[in-house]
């Protein structure tokens, strides 16, 4: 059972927003999929509900322990779905287990969180430029294996959790000067190795928007500006979104959620999935702020960065700011997986702050 | 410190997506709405059908028809050479024809365009799969070359490229209506039950101030005449010089609407607008009307005319026959031009400019018929000493057969300048007259005393002068003969490139009802307007008065 001290320590401010963005998830799933897909993502919800609070009942720092066997699992599973997984148009990111697909990729990052906590977890010399090294060791083997799914869109959220942790812990700011030559040089190899033709005519699609010759790359980019555009200040109602309903936005219930929002909602509604964003990111700054245990703080932070980046990565390609890739708006989409480790991810932040008001007590040592 | 950045970094960048969702949403709006409108709406024009042209008793002067034609979607065609081989019988075609067209891999072949409504009962009787009719518009001129340079002509799509089929264009076409398709992202069509229909509005008809009647009258006289005569080019014109009226226009030569593509300019243009030329004698009247609205001389007052040669300046002017004494009527009656020099000369550059610019001449008519010039009428100051007596002669002044016909109305109807007008009316597809355009009086030019006793004068002319050949048994006729001598390019002065022959009369002279002017431009074996266009006036006003007294048309004999 969870004491009272345990739940007095629950942030109310990150679980409700959270839960506000899940209903307007909800709603615009039922707009721009169906109904049936709607309920679908209700029921992943009742799941992700289930795991949520299960593991309130585990303290987080037991889990932190066990960080390296899940890091481990998950890389086996990357590598695992480059040759078993499920190819859906000409990328393999997801296992087919029959009802379900599962993607290891959406919980790597996570995993990613709690390995690099778990290595930074109690090192004094966070300023040394082994601990950077390893720290990024410990990122790129699995953005390399997520980029070869291929998934540029997931790996990048990747980079953003690595820079954030060790940022944060106080890594020199000439290691990651000297990042920036490693950075470089991988280029190429990202450009001619890695990226696949369709990732690369997209990114100049981005960089070279409003020329013709990427007229078919950017097709998806203007669609979503139109539809968001279109949207003006009070949208054109829900469900009578014209781009959203006659497939003129592609991917509306995934990746393009936020411009089927703004087209049927206006711009001043789909500001409170931006506020509500926020919120969230507040609530979990302020765990990390009162918490005064070093690892939470690390988790937290790496959970925030993955969460800001993932949310800011997918808007922005919405808005005509960044190119297209396969990203999701985590809590607002559809999708099982993607919904289920975003609830493990937010049962890690309110398990911190659960557990922020006093570093020992008896259950920290069972 | 770095945990502070850290949120600052975080919070900027949410901030910058929700301007930038701003910008897109609020700034934006408008350009995205109208692509978004663009993608998902797709706008399908039906076609208006055009209205007609009626004359005054509503005629059909110019039509739009359903046509049929006949097509076929070979792949449908289950066995191709016996389709052929009917098809080419119900549509009078070569079988091998018909073959070469159906053995092709397409899904539309045009058999036969345009055909009769007797093929198009054979080709259903056929009823072969695959051989179908579509309905096409096309524009019909039921009476011909008759009156072709005002109605003008239509483009293949309908649109008018002259005479009234341009001038009343938009009333004509109507308003086309449209569908509009709202489309999927994959620019399929949806059928949503709300597609926007707009049914099209059919065309105004527009209902001339033409009667067909007297047309077609105009049209036979002037036919013999050119005949007789062989001019280069001729214009008639008949005007109801109360109203302003035209009753009936023609110029040669012609050409036939329906076929209008080896047709040329010079046969399209509607000459009694579009050209002008110097009036000769037919500006006298027009003149001796000011000198008796001024008082500067009575019809009885005398002058003398120096016995056919009367050197002015350089020149001698010369009369055709010699007069030693004529009074102001006897001027007018045998037209005299050195009477008329010594009127001009009473009056003054000043005066005979204005007067002649009071009746309308080096203006415009304003008339609906596209192309109408202003003619010329050269303000005094550019005159020269002689310009006085040329004017009076009718030469230096160029006037269309328009101005000329509307300045000879004012003297018949009692002294009103009269805006000439040919279209009457318009009306809905129904037949209802939905506007009407009224008689409008331009400016009285001359008093009602005036204009009559230059009407007395003029009837004389037709009575005792040089326009004999256009008097009547049944009716009171009074006109001026005009013969110009032409210039020819290069040649300096007058004389030697052929004459300009015309006539112009109105009847009955009591109370006139038409006014008829005939231009003949270098007639053969005569050239005297009185010999030539004179005769040719007087059965234009006969057969016309005749016809509209009695509603029988009598047909040429």
């Amino acid at each position: 059972m969870l004491s009272k001290r345990l739940i007095r320590g629950f942030d109310w401010l990150v679980f409700i927003s959270i839960c506000g963005l899940f209903t307007i998830g909800f709603f615009f799933i039922w707009s721009a999929a169906s109904q049936g897909h709607a309920f679908k993502q209700l029921i992943w919800m009742g799941l992700g509900l289930g795991v949520f609070f299960g593991l309130l009942f585990l303290n987080y720092l037991t889990i932190v322990r066990h960080a390296y066997i899940y890091y481990l699992l998950g890389i086996i599973s990357l590598a695992a779905v480059l040759f078993l997984g499920a190819s859906i148009r000409g990328s393999r990111r997801w296992f087919d287990l029959g009802p379900i697909n599962f993607q290891p990729s959406e919980f790597i990052k996570i995993i990613l969180v709690l390995a690099l906590a778990r290595y930074l977890m109690y090192k004094n010399s966070y300023k040394k430029f082994h601990v950077l090294a390893v720290s990024l060791a410990f990122t790129i083997v699995p953005l390399i294996l997520i980029l070869m799914e291929p998934d540029l869109g997931t790996g990048m959220t990747l980079l953003p959790i690595f820079f954030a942790m060790v940022f944060v812990t106080g890594a020199r700011i000439k290691h990651f000067l000297l990042l920036i030559p490693i950075a470089l040089a991988s280029l190429p190899l990202m450009w001619f190795v890695i990226l696949k033709g369709y990732q690369k005519d997209r990114f100049l699609g981005f960089i070279w928007a409003n020329t013709d010759q990427d007229l078919g790359t950017t097709y998806h980019r203007l669609q979503a500006l139109i539809a968001v555009g279109s949207g003006g200040v009070l949208g054109q109602g829900w469900g009578q979104g014209v781009q959203t309903q006659l497939r003129g936005l592609p991917e509306a219930h995934t990746d393009f959620i936020f411009a089927a929002i703004a087209e049927e909602w206006g711009f001043l509604r789909t500001l409170l999935v931006i506020l509500l964003f926020m919120a969230f990111l507040a609530g979990t700054l302020g765990i990390a702020r009162r918490t005064r245990d070093p690892v939470g703080r690390l988790i937290l932070t790496g959970l925030a960065a993955m969460f800001a980046s993932q949310g800011l990565i997918n808007m922005s390609m919405v808005l005509g700011l960044a190119p297209i890739t396969g990203i999701n708006l985590p809590f607002v989409s559809y999708g099982g997986s993607s919904l289920l480790s975003s609830f493990i991810a937010l049962s890690l932040i309110i398990n911190v702050g659960m557990r922020s008001k006093v570093v020992l007590s008896k259950e920290d040592f069972c | 410190m770095r945990k502070y950045l850290f949120i600052i970094i975080l919070f900027v960048t949410y901030i910058g997506l929700a301007l930038q969702l701003g910008r897109i949403q609020l700034l934006g709006h408008k350009k995205y709405d109208e692509l978004a409108e663009a993608q998902h709406f797709k706008k399908a024009e039906i076609l208006a059908r055009r209205g007609a042209i009626l004359d005054r008793h509503g005629r059909t002067l110019a039509q739009t028809l359903q046509i049929s034609s006949i097509y076929a979607n070979p792949g449908e065609i289950e066995d191709i050479k016996k389709a052929s081989k009917t098809i080419a019988k119900a549509l009078g075609m070569e079988p091998s024809k018909v073959f070469t067209l159906l053995n092709k891999e397409k899904k539309f072949v045009w058999l036969k365009r345009k055909v009769s409504p007797k093929e198009v009962q054979a080709v259903k009787e056929l009823a072969i799969k695959g051989v179908d009719i579509y309905p096409e518009n096309t524009r019909s001129y039921p009476c011909g070359s008759l009156l072709s340079q005002v109605l003008g002509i239509v483009d293949i799509d309908g649109r008018g490229l002259e005479g009234i089929e341009l001038a009343f264009d938009k009333e004509l076409a109507g308003a086309p209506g449209f569908t509009v398709t709202s489309q999927d992202g994959l620019q399929r069509p949806i059928f949503t039950g709300e597609n926007v229909l707009r049914a099209p509005q059919d065309g105004s008809n527009v209902i001339l101030t033409v009667d067909l009647a007297v047309q077609n009258i105009l049209e036979e006289e002037v036919d013999k005449a050119c005949e007789q005569w062989s001019p280069k080019s001729a214009m008639a014109l008949i005007m109801d010089p109360q109203t302003g009226e035209v009753l009936a226009v023609t110029s040669r030569p012609t050409f036939d609407p329906n076929n209008y593509h080896g047709s040329s300019p010079e046969q399209r243009r509607n000459r009694v607008i579009t050209d002008c030329y110097e009036p000769g004698s037919l500006i006298k009247p027009l003149i001796v009307s000011g000198v008796l609205k001024r008082g500067l001389a009575r019809p009885t007052d005398v002058f003398f005319c120096h016995n056919g040669v009367f050197p002015l300046g350089k020149r001698i002017l010369r009369d055709v026959h010699p007069y030693e004494n004529l009074t102001l009527e006897e001027i007018l009656i045998n037209s005299s031009n050195i009477g008329m020099a010594k009127l001009a000369m009473l009056e003054g550059s000043n005066r005979l400019y204005s007067d002649l610019k009071l009746f309308g001449l080096g203006t415009p008519t304003s008339i609906e018929t596209p192309g109408e010039v202003s003619g010329v009428l050269r303000p005094p100051s550019q005159w020269t000493s002689l310009s006085v007596a040329s004017v009076a002669m009718g030469y230096e002044v160029m006037v269309t057969p328009l101005q000329l016909t509307t300045a000879f109305c004012a003297l018949a109807n009692g002294g009103n300048l009269i805006k000439p007008r040919i279209v009457l009316a318009l009306s809905d597809g129904n037949g209802v007259e939905t506007k009407r355009f009224e008689t409008r009086r331009v400016r009285r030019v001359l008093d009602e005393d005036i204009a009559n006793q230059i009407t007395h004068i003029l009837t004389r002319v037709v009575e005792e002068g040089t326009g004999k050949k256009a008097s009547l048994k049944e009716y009171t006729v009074a006109g001026k003969t005009g013969t110009a001598e032409k210039t020819r390019s290069g040649v300096r002065g007058y004389g030697g490139a052929g004459y300009f022959s015309s006539f112009i009369g109105y009847a009955p002279a009591e109370k006139p009802r038409l006014c008829a002017l005939v231009m003949m431009d270098e007639p053969q074996g005569a050239h005297y307007g009185g010999t030539v266009s004179a005769p040719t006036v007087g059965e234009i006003l006969r057969r016309s008065l005749n016809y509209l007294e009695t509603g029988v048309y009598c047909a040429v004999n």
